[in-house]
């Protein structure tokens, strides 16, 4: 009965209902196209942490000669601690790191792994200094000592930053809607590699000045 | 909000991966370009700093802060630090250019946490200097506020590229004269403060009836309000830059 009155009184409804369909056409569209540039704009941001650990990574290799030679100065005989900064060192400045390595788990593991390495004999580098009161005294050493825990402060900000970036690209693409459109937009977005944290690796000593 | 609700999840993480028992973590809110949860300074004392701090920043835009908390909750220092620095977003979203001094008093623990555009200006072995000299020698003696005091013009001295670093310290102000000298220093600064203060209100509420700049009456409104208004961080954020010690 009020169907009826409505028919009869509105000529336009066809109208109207080609304008409601039109409308959630353009609101479906501009949702998907919202979220389909969410894809992109996350995978650019996860590069961009990625270059940031890998600047401070660089930035802790570039110390390391510097460092090595002042407490050689004092500690000659302590060869083999050496040996094993500068091997640890040489290894992670063999690795090619340009961002697709992000996609393949064995490249971040290999790195990983390489990283802590350095980062255990710095520790132990670090701890045999402990011994020598005048090396203690250096003011290079000492300088060189705030700008190595600078960066290692640094190091750990960064992979933090990249492990949230990662985090937050692999939950948008595999949850609703994202893995829909990841699949019909962007077949080659796949999950990354994120970094693990292993407890034995975590057992390893840091550097730690205090 | 959900950057904001994944840092917190994976700062427990972090701290849960280290081994330390972390419940959830709760941070002061920025109430000021002072923020002492722990009760280590004086009224006068703190408002002497933030004068400092709001006149550095007005004349340089470089947004220095200091947090005093009481414990770290669990968390290590340079942690708490650059979250503390990032919730607060000290500097601007541009410049990147807070630098936050913070103090916690029962771990002994203090930082000096950096923004990404001051890290040229007040490097990690400046301020690791400032921290071991200029700062702990004053803490050792439970000289809070003069410990702070020192740092924070060592910090303002850098940024300016002012600051020389000194081998020895020696802490300045025997104690014999120390008192009476800081006792009559205090009250001239009262009065200066009194003078100043009336001076800046009416030059204030003159200014905020002809000007349209926001962003200066929010600056200069934070520091009337002596840090309980409306003062806020500017977008900045750290990467970690800086020190951290230990007294």
């Amino acid at each position: 009965m009020i169907n009826a009155v409505i028919k009869k009184e509105n000529p336009n409804r066809k109208w109207i209902v080609l304008g409601i369909i039109a409308a959630v056409i353009i609101g479906v569209g501009w949702f998907i196209m919202n979220q389909a540039n969410k894809i992109p704009a996350l995978q650019e941001k996860v590069k961009a942490q990625w270059s940031q650990v890998l600047n401070n990574y660089q930035r802790r290799s570039d110390l390391i000669p510097n460092l090595v030679s002042v407490v050689k100065g004092y500690t000659a005989h302590e060869q083999s601690t050496f040996q094993a900064v500068v091997d640890a060192r040489a290894k992670v400045g063999t690795m090619q790191l340009s961002p697709d390595i992000l996609a393949n788990p064995e490249t971040i593991r290999l790195f990983q792994e390489n990283q802590q390495q350095l980062q255990g004999s710095l520790g132990r580098l670090i701890a045999i200094t402990e011994n020598y009161p005048t090396l203690k005294a250096d003011k290079n050493f000492l300088e060189l000592q705030s700008q190595l825990e600078g960066t290692e402060n640094r190091i750990a900000v960064a992979r933090r930053d990249f492990i949230l970036a990662v985090q937050e690209y692999n939950t948008f693409i595999q949850g609703i809607p994202g893995r829909w459109i990841a699949n019909w937009l962007y077949p080659d977005a796949k999950p990354l590699q994120n970094f693990t944290v292993d407890s034995a690796i975590q057992n390893t000593p840091t550097v730690n000045f205090n | 909000m959900k950057r904001l609700f994944l840092l917190c999840i994976l700062s427990c993480l972090w701290v849960g991966h280290r081994e330390i028992q972390a419940q959830v973590v709760v941070y002061p809110a920025l109430t000021g370009r002072v923020v002492d949860r722990a009760g280590l300074i004086s009224l006068e004392q703190r408002q002497s700093l933030i004068k400092l701090l709001e006149n550095y920043e007005l004349q340089s835009s470089n947004q220095v802060v200091v947090a005093i908390v009481q414990n770290l909750q669990g968390q290590d220092i340079a942690t708490y630090a650059n979250t503390l620095f990032r919730l607060w977003k000290l500097g601007t979203l541009d410049k990147n250019n807070g630098v936050l001094l913070l103090v916690a008093v029962n771990e002994k623990e203090l930082a000096i946490e950096v923004g990404y555009g001051l890290e040229g200006s007040l490097t990690d072995i400046i301020s690791n200097q400032i921290i071991q000299n200029q700062i702990v020698p004053y803490f050792k003696e439970s000289r809070w506020f003069d410990g702070i005091n020192n740092g924070v013009q060592a910090i303002i001295a850098s940024l300016d590229g002012t600051y020389k670093a000194s081998d020895n310290t020696k802490i300045t102000g025997t104690e014999g004269y120390f008192i009476p000298i800081a006792f009559i220093l205090f009250v001239a600064f009262l009065f200066i403060l009194k003078y100043r203060k009336n001076k800046f209100f009416k030059q204030n509420l003159l200014q905020n009836s002809t000007s349209n700049n926001n962003y200066h009456q929010g600056v200069k409104n934070a520091g009337r309000q002596n840090g309980s208004g409306n003062f806020s961080g500017g977008g900045g954020s750290s990467g970690g830059g800086g020190a951290r010690g230990k007294w």
